[in-house]
């Protein structure tokens, strides 16, 4: 099947181009949410995996498996929380 | 208009340039919202390891012969290669959508690996950034990426629907 009729199919799948463009934008503002929190996420999940949606904090782990297991049991769909490591060490990067 | 990205902090050293998408993987199924670094330097749209794990993506389903290697500056990694799909927003609400063949990275050996290889951001290449025109200044706080007005790509979903 050409990529473009499988773009039209999963897009209604998904509930419709203004569906997601909503879904873009809660997005954003959730990965928003998460920078205004950095500070204090620094401080209180260090070394930690933490998790945004619909503008709360709703789980935080020692590792990724820990918090994708809390996801889980709250129901929050993973593919769509913003998901980030607070990490003191800021590396330098070449990609 | 422009679909517009930001310098989040935190991240990195120095602030680097971020969009939001939805992206579809059509073979496993599979899709979900994505913030992806801009990445001139790069030849294609990557995925972090995390991301491969948010949209539960299988690697049993890629296929080994889709397996290549990229060169990076720390040498040489192995990618799969699947066809994708990403969708941006303009401010007017204006859909586009990108058709891509995304890299996937094969996971790291140990749990080590794997970890810093979650840690790293999912990339915009340039087989998205080549079709648009792309405006950066960090000082005025302004990433915006303008599609061509009448280009055969990308896709207004508009029009497609």
């Amino acid at each position: 099947m050409p990529i473009t009729e499988e773009a039209q199919k999963m897009v209604s799948q998904v509930g419709g181009e203004e569906t997601i463009e909503l879904r873009i934008r809660r997005f954003e503002e959730d990965f928003q949410y998460l920078q205004s929190l950095w500070h204090e996420l620094m401080n209180k999940y260090l070394n930690q995996w933490v998790a945004v949606y619909d503008k709360s904090l709703v789980a935080h782990g020692k590792n990724i498996h820990e918090l994708r297991k809390k996801l889980s049991s709250k129901r929050i769909p993973q593919n769509e929380a913003v998901i980030d490591y607070i990490s003191s060490e800021r590396k330098s990067m070449l990609l | 208009m422009p679909i517009k990205g930001f310098f989040p902090t935190g991240y990195h050293l120095l602030p680097a340039p971020y969009v939001q998408a939805y992206f579809f993987l059509p073979r496993q199924n599979a899709h979900g919202l994505m913030s992806f670094m801009i990445d001139t330097g790069a030849d294609n749209t990557t995925l972090s390891l995390i991301d491969v794990e948010r949209l539960n993506l299988s690697y049993r389903r890629f296929r080994r012969a889709s397996l290549t290697g990229v060169q990076g500056i720390a040498g040489e990694e192995s990618f799969y290669r699947e066809e994708a799909l990403v969708m941006f927003r303009e401010e007017d609400s204006t859909t586009y959508l990108f058709p891509i063949e995304v890299h996937i990275p094969k996971k790291g050996d140990s749990g080590h690996d794997r970890e810093l290889q979650r840690r790293l951001p999912s990339i915009l290449g340039r087989d998205v950034i080549n079709q648009c025109n792309l405006a950066v200044n960090y000082q005025q706080g302004i990433i915006e990426l303008t599609p061509p007005e009448g280009a055969r790509r990308p896709i207004p979903t508009r029009r497609l629907l």
